[in-house]
Order: C-alpha cells, then sequence, then structure tokens
C-alpha cells in the first residue's frame, strides 16, 4: 500500500490537471476519429456509388422493360422517369426494339425506339452492345436466368458507361423482344483522402488506447463520448447511405433477365485459367502443410491409440457436422448459388458495397451499425451489470439474495421469448411502454416504425435487459473473492473511496471481467434472436447487423453463395477481435 | 439530515433506492406477459398495470388442444418434438462429452493443442456460416424437416462446450486416485467408468442439463429447417403466434409461460455452476 499513498499525496494536483488534460486530448481524438472515420466510409461509399448506382439503375431498367413486355409500362415514360430519379448520372434513356429474328434466330435489336444518340460512333456502339447482349441473353436463357452484371454494361470509348437489359415478351420467350438501357455521364473523381487524414485515423485510436494504458484516463468518460457520438452518427447518416428506395430486384417471372453480381477482377483472373493453378497450388500447400503432422498423428495412434480412444468419437463427430459443413461454407462463398464457380466475385460484391440493388445493405454501414450495437450494449451491460454488483456486495445491505434472485430473471428466460416480449411491449396501439408515455400526456410512439432510431432503441433496450444479469453475476462473484482485509489496509494509509475502487476493486476484477467482456462482445456482435424479433432490421435494413443481413441473403435472396462469403467476413471478424483482445488482456491463458 | 444517524439511515436506504427501480423494470415484462396469457382471447385492456384483472385460461386452452387440418393434436406433437431433440442431444452430446473430456484432460498425446484449440474456434463459428451447408445436406439425406436432423445438428455443436466444461472439472480431480486404482491392476476404461464418472455426477449433470437447456431453446436452425407444423419445436410455434401474418399476443403469452416456466426453474438450479463452467470452462483454459 505504499506506492499507493505515495501516489495519493506526491502527485494528486498535478495528476489530476494531467488526468484533466489527457482527457481533453482523448475526446478531441474520438471527436476527429469519429468524424474522419465517417468520411472515409463515405469516401468509400462515393467510390463504389457506379456501381452500386449501375446496378440499381439496372434493376429499375429491368422493371420498366419487365413491365413494357407485358403491356403495363409506357417505355418511354419509363424512361423520362429513370433520367428524373438518377438525376445527374443518367446522359440519356434508349430502348432498342426487336428488328425481328435472323438467319440464326437471334434478336437483331435493329432500331431504337426512343432515346436516340446524335452521335453516331455512340450510335453505332450502342447497337452492337445490344445484339451482343441479345447473344449473351439468348445463351443465358438456355442454361438459367442470369446474366453477369458486367456483360450488362460497357464502356464506350469516351468513358462513359452503357448499361442495358435485355427483354422478353413473354417469359417463354428464348430470344428477348429488345433492350432497355441508360448511358452514363462520366462524373469527375471527388479529390482523395490525403494521406496524413489516413496516418491520423491510424494514430488516433492508438492514442486513446496509450491514453487509457498510461496515463490512467477515465475509459467510462471515453467510453461514453465514443458510444454516443458514434451512434449519433450512424443513426442520423443512415438514410444518406442507404440505397434509393425500390432499388431491391423484382423478378417478374422471368421476364427480364436479372443481373447478379459485379465481377470485374475476378472475371479477368478466372478467364486466365489461372484458377486451376491457384487452387492446385492451394491444395498442394494445405496437402504439404499436413503431410507432417498427419504422419506424426499415425504414427502417435500407433503408438498409443487410448487417448484417440476417447477423444476420437467427439472429434469426428463435430469434424462432420462442425467442421466440414464450415469449409463446404467457405467453398459456397466462391460460387453463385452452389452452382456457378464465381471466384471471388461474392466478396466483391459485399465489399464493393453492390448488394444494395439486390435489396441488402451496404455492408460497411451494416457493419459500424453492428460494431456500435455491440459496443453501447455491452458498455451498458457492464456499468449496469458492475453497478448493480457494487450495490449487492454492501455487506450491511438488507434482502440481497431476493433482489440477486429478481434480477438474474432475464437471464432465465428463453431469449427469443425475451424479445417477443419486447416486441410486444414496444407495440404502437398496444405495448405498455406507449400506454405509459400516453398517461404522461406524450402521443403515442411508432417504436418499430419509419425511425431507425427509435428501432435502434427498442433493440438496445431488449437486449440491455436482457445481458445486464450475465455481468452483475460476473461482478458479484469476482467482488466477493476480495478479501475485505484489503479495503481495510488502504483505509488506514488513508485512500478514499475512488482511490480503493481504481486500485483494489479494478484491478482484482479485471481478470474474471475481461474473458466476461470477450464473450458478451461476441454473444452480442451474434445477437439473431434480438435484431430479427424484435425490429426485424427495420426501417429498410437500417437496424441489421451483419448477421441477421446474412440470414436474409441466404433466406430472402437466396444468394446462398453471397451468404457464405459474407459469414466468412463475420468469422473473420469475431477470429481477428478474439486475438488481438487476447493479446492486449491475456484473457485466455494458456490452453496447456 | 446532518446529524450522524440520520445519515446513517440515508446510507442504509441509498442502495435500495437504486436497486428497487431496477428490480421493477425488471420484474414488469414478466408481469405483464402473465398479465397477457390470462387476458383470455379478447386481449387485454390498454393499460400500463401490470397485474392481471382477470383470470381467464382460454388462451391456455387453445394452445394446448390445437390441432391441424388432419387431427394431429399439435401442442402434443410439438412438445413431444421439443422433448425429444432436447433428450436425445443431451444424451447424446454428453456420452461424446465426457469421453473427449476425459481424453484431454488425462492424456497428453500428439494433436491434443490442436484438439482443444478446434473445440474453443468452434464456440466463434457465425452460426449462419455452418447453416447453409448444413441446410443442403439435411436436404440431400431427407432430414431437413425431421427431429433426427435437428438433433444430430444440436449435439455436435453442444460437444465443443460440454467438453471444455467437463475438462475443466476433471483437470480438479487428483490424478492420484486413478494412479493407485490402475497400480491395483484396475484397465484405464474401468477407472473412467468407476472412479471418474461417479466422481464427476454432479458436473456431468450440471453439463447435461445445460445443453438440455440450450437445445430446448433453440430458435434460429428450427425456425430455418422445419417447415410443417406437426414437426415444429415449441420455440418456432410461439414464434409464429405472433408471425407476419396472424399476430395473437394472449396465445404467445400462454405458450411462453407453459414452456419457460420448467427451464426457468432449471436455470435457478443451476445458475450458481453455471457461472463457474462460463468462465473457466468456456473462456479460460
Amino acid at each position: 500500500m505504499a506506492t499507493l499513498s505515495d501516489k495519493g499525496q506526491a502527485g494528486r494536483g498535478r495528476s489530476a490537471v494531467a488526468a484533466g488534460l489527457a482527457t481533453a486530448i482523448a475526446i478531441a481524438a474520438i471527436l476527429f476519429t469519429a468524424t474522419t472515420c465517417y468520411d472515409l466510409i463515405e469516401a468509400a461509399l462515393r467510390a463504389g456509388h457506379r456501381t452500386q448506382q449501375a446496378t440499381a439503375l439496372a434493376d429499375h431498367l429491368g422493371q420498366a422493360a419487365g413491365g413494357a413486355a407485358a403491356g403495363r409500362t409506357d417505355l418511354a415514360k419509363a424512361a423520362a422517369e429513370l433520367e428524373r430519379r438518377h438525376a445527374p448520372l443518367v446522359a440519356f434513356a434508349f430502348a432498342t426494339g426487336s428488328g425481328g429474328v435472323d438467319e440464326f434466330g437471334i434478336a437483331r435489336g435493329a432500331g431504337f425506339t426512343w432515346g436516340e444518340p446524335k452521335d453516331e460512333a455512340v450510335r453505332i456502339a450502342l447497337l452492337n452492345h445490344a445484339k451482343g447482349l441479345n447473344s449473351v441473353a439468348e445463351s443465358s436463357a438456355g442454361r438459367g436466368e442470369t446474366v453477369p452484371f458486367d456483360r450488362l454494361r460497357t464502356e464506350l470509348p469516351d468513358g462513359r458507361l452503357v448499361v442495358a437489359v435485355p427483354y422478353r415478351a413473354k417469359a417463354s420467350q428464348k430470344v428477348p423482344a429488345g433492350i432497355a438501357g441508360v448511358v452514363l455521364k462520366v462524373l469527375p473523381a471527388g479529390p482523395g483522402t490525403p494521406g496524413w487524414v489516413w496516418l491520423l485515423v491510424l494514430l488516433c485510436p492508438l492514442l486513446l488506447v496509450a491514453g487509457v494504458r498510461y496515463a490512467s484516463l477515465p475509459l467510462p468518460i471515453t467510453g461514453v463520448v465514443t458510444m454516443l457520438l458514434g451512434t449519433a452518427v450512424v443513426i442520423s447518416a443512415a438514410p444518406a447511405l442507404m440505397p434509393a428506395p425500390g432499388a431491391g430486384v423484382q423478378i417478374l417471372s422471368g421476364q427480364y433477365l436479372f443481373p447478379h453480381g459485379g465481377a470485374t477482377l475476378s472475371a479477368a483472373i478466372a478467364g486466365a485459367a489461372g484458377w486451376l493453378t491457384i487452387s492446385l497450388l492451394v491444395l498442394a500447400a494445405i496437402a504439404g502443410l499436413l503431410v507432417g503432422p498427419l504422419t506424426t498423428l499415425i504414427a502417435a495412434i500407433r503408438r498409443d491409440p487410448v487417448p484417440y480412444f476417447y477423444v476420437g468419437p467427439a472429434v469426428l463427430a463435430t469434424g462432420v457436422l462442425i467442421f466440414v459443413p464450415f469449409a463446404v461454407g467457405v467453398g459456397l462463398g466462391f460460387t453463385y448459388r452452389g452452382e456457378e464457380f464465381v471466384g471471388l466475385s461474392n466478396y466483391e460484391e459485399v465489399l464493393a458495397l453492390a448488394t444494395g440493388g439486390h435489396g441488402a445493405t451496404h455492408f460497411f454501414r451494416t457493419l459500424l451499425h453492428t460494431v456500435l450495437w455491440t459496443f453501447t450494449n455491452v458498455f451498458l451491460h457492464v456499468t449496469l451489470g458492475l453497478g448493480l454488483a457494487l450495490v449487492l456486495n454492501r455487506p450491511d445491505l438488507r434482502g440481497r439474495r431476493y433482489y440477486r434472485l429478481l434480477l438474474i430473471i432475464p437471464w432465465a428466460v428463453p431469449n427469443y421469448i425475451t424479445a417477443l416480449t419486447w416486441k410486444w411491449m414496444f407495440n404502437t396501439q398496444y405495448g405498455p411502454i406507449n400506454q405509459m408515455i400516453e398517461a404522461i400526456g406524450v402521443g403515442q410512439i411508432d417504436w418499430l416504425g419509419q425511425s431507425p432510431w427509435t428501432n435502434f432503441l427498442a433493440n438496445l433496450i431488449t437486449n440491455v435487459w436482457l445481458g445486464f444479469p450475465f455481468m452483475m453475476v460476473i461482478s458479484l462473484g469476482a467482488l466477493q473473492s476480495i478479501p475485505g482485509e484489503l479495503y481495510e489496509a488502504a483505509s488506514i494509509d488513508g485512500a478514499s473511496a475512488v482511490d480503493k475502487f481504481r486500485h483494489i476493486t479494478m484491478p482484482l476484477l479485471r481478470p474474471a471481467l475481461f474473458p466476461a467482456i470477450i464473450l458478451g462482445t461476441i454473444w452480442t456482435f451474434n445477437a439473431f434472436n434480438i435484431i430479427y424479433l424484435v425490429s426485424g432490421g427495420a426501417p429498410d435494413h437500417q437496424t441489421e447487423i451483419l448477421i441477421t443481413e446474412a440470414y436474409y441473403i441466404f433466406t430472402v435472396l437466396q444468394r446462398t453463395g453471397l451468404a457464405a462469403a459474407y459469414s466468412v467476413i463475420i468469422f473473420l471478424l469475431l477470429l481477428v477481435y478474439t486475438l488481438v483482445t487476447n493479446r492486449l488482456t491475456n484473457a485466455t491463458e494458456a490452453v496447456d | 439530515m446532518s446529524t450522524p444517524a440520520s445519515r446513517k439511515a440515508l446510507r442504509a436506504w441509498l442502495p435500495h433506492l437504486l436497486l428497487v427501480p431496477v428490480a421493477v423494470v425488471t420484474i414488469y415484462p414478466v408481469l405483464y406477459v402473465i398479465k397477457l396469457a390470462f387476458a383470455g382471447s379478447t386481449g387485454v385492456s390498454a393499460s400500463a398495470w401490470p397485474l392481471p384483472d382477470t383470470f381467464n385460461t382460454a388462451a391456455f386452452e387453445t394452445v394446448v388442444t390445437r390441432t391441424d387440418a388432419h387431427g394431429t393434436w399439435l401442442f402434443g406433437a410439438q412438445m413431444f418434438n421439443s422433448l425429444l431433440i432436447a433428450g436425445l442431444t443431451t444424451i447424446l452430446g454428453i456420452i461424446l462429452a465426457c469421453t473427449a473430456a476425459y481424453g484431454f484432460a488425462r492424456f497428453e498425446f500428439p494433436g491434443r493443442r490442436v484438439g482443444l484449440l478446434g473445440f474453443l474456434a468452434t464456440q466463434m463459428f457465425p452460426g449462419i456460416l455452418t447453416m447453409i451447408p448444413l441446410y443442403v445436406l439435411m436436404q440431400k439425406l431427407n432430414l431437413l424437416d425431421s427431429s433426427l436432423g435437428l438433433t444430430l445438428v444440436y449435439a455436435t455443436t453442444s460437444i465443443p462446450f460440454c467438453t471444455w466444461m467437463l475438462k475443466g472439472y476433471f483437470d480438479t480431480l487428483p490424478k492420484e486416485l486413478e494412479e493407485s486404482a490402475i497400480i491395483d491392476g484396475a484397465s484405464r476404461f474401468t477407472v473412467f467408468t468407476k472412479i471418474i464418472l461417479p466422481l464427476s455426477a454432479p458436473a456431468i449433470a450440471v453439463t447435461a442439463l445445460f445443453s438440455f437447456m440450450s437445445a430446448w431453446n433453440e430458435f434460429v436452425l428450427a425456425y430455418t429447417f422445419l417447415s410443417s407444423e406437426a414437426a415444429f419445436t415449441m420455440p418456432v410455434q410461439i414464434r409464429n403466434y405472433v408471425g407476419d401474418k396472424d399476430v395473437q399476443w394472449s396465445l404467445f403469452a400462454a405458450s411462453s409461460l407453459i414452456v419457460s416456466i420448467p427451464v426457468m426453474a432449471l436455470f435457478y438450479t443451476l445458475e450458481k455452476h453455471l457461472v463457474g463452467g462460463l468462465t473457466a470452462g468456456g473462456v479460460k483454459g
């Protein structure tokens, strides 16, 4: 306790100033990081914007073409609508009608029905593209219903982009009746992000960590600020980051051929037959890596089979039903619906933010929301849980047993029931929460309606209710194992309550709390039941987390490969998180 | 307020000022579900007061007596599915986990570290990543809409966690016990079945009950894999009471009570052991 009192007397004034300064710097750093991160994400979104918008356009075009083929839509009106909707991007919209079928059974796509370009070179390029598209469409129609997105677009010599969708009059018709398309303007590239910004972005979290670690900044304050700020930024920016409403694909019973995944880089690599070589190399590398361990293993089993007799059945079972599916899942990530090998195009589609066109949300927006969701939850779980544990641990507290029994109820209730119960609580018309609000005189709140804020809050409240008991019980257990003499000794040395908390309670709580936090983080990160059952990602996928988004891609869009790629990314994120936190906190001791 | 006595009284009351509101918030939704369940089929009156004003068991009757078009007693079938799946999962999982945990705890062999870390890693796999191929696999094996398929998946996913928990317990048993038995001529297997298993009965019971609870409460996989009403487990049925088409909150509340009261009772019996297991077995070596 000598060091404690030394520190207390000698440097109290100085350290208070230092701590204040450090806090100010840290808050500034957080502010800066948060805003810069947001800028960067927005810049990334802009870069992906063209692909994104082109996909959305292709979808709209497809809808228009499908409608026209079914006699519901006037193509010329649809063209005007397209130009209006995608205002600065579209140079003009065009459609070619079928000029009949030539001797090879290929539609000629001869004349423009609207939007004929003035420029002769462009006109010819468009007609050629249309012809090419017709044959693509025809051959795809034979195999399946899809045309790869990159084949729907072509670049004109001056850099303008053409997006076109073939359409058919009847679902059964093999040859498209014509092409609907748009020519996109060349947009000037935005200013790039200066190098020093990146440097600062990298440095700020480091500064923060260093501040907490060495200048012993109050973590709760910095935590609260980051949390509030980050949540505010993400939620308020949400509408701006969302794809235009109605960008989702409407598959009109095969009336038009809809695009899937933009594959540019991977298509090039795959086209070069490089994949065979690459996969052979990978297989060889895996085999090479496995040969050594496998021979040792076989030798070991020969020498002494007894341990393997015990461990074998469980390892085999998990191998067959967990590891093999895992590996197959990773493999599926390189395919289109498990049918066609598409290389990295699923990963490109996830990361290039092109999924917006398919009704799913930008990956990075969902990621950011997931991180904030996790952080906010775990932060509240720990503060609430620890706070309650500190109160419950007071020796003079009456009825401690009963409080404890009562407060762990949320942990005992099956979590899907919790989620549905809170969905009821937030019910607009009958839900008790709105009844209370109305009793105070505020009007009804449509909690699970159109506002991302209230949806987020509903999810958050549900999950905080659900999760605080775990942290409370863990903290309480750890607190009870701290010997009381430590506090008595500190009191004799003149330590204040705050000093005692910082120098005795916190250090001794840490070994129990850190593994619980890591576990809680992983649980919250993957809190499928809560998000799926409370807000369901509403409105318009804005409160979706990664895992529910992947589930949506799997079950609703039925894009098996894309969903697999998405989950691989989730897995890698969690893996990195666990490894890093493990390294930082030494939460998991060595296995043996 | 300034006299020492009143200050002391205040200090004694202060914790309750914090604890009582938290306790109220904690208990409120639970009470409301009870109120909802006993409100009958018409639903509750619009009020924020959480205590039941009537004791109408109509919702319970509807839930328990439901049949489908073929006359199958749905509640019975679904309850049976849930019990069967959770029961089989527990038995299968525990047998495999016990042997594996003993192997990992008592032997030093090549591959031990990799095996243990591999088991730990499975806890990090996002469920959906294995769900996709399993869905395809179960579809091919015609096990998609069946209890057997789910049981296999649940049992294997519970093995790693159970193994870690049991290994943690086996590690605490003194090795001398076994060594003396072996010197007396007992085989390893006899030692395992006659000494270790009986000694670990409490830990095995806790682990078994835990894996029963997780299978009983599992929602996503069941919701994705099962499609016919008679094959549903209770969680899927509960969710469907308040599904997209047809929302019946009173039926939800009544069936929730039926399903969660037994597991909540289990939870309260197990809770002390669970905490130790989670932190010591689940995350720590």
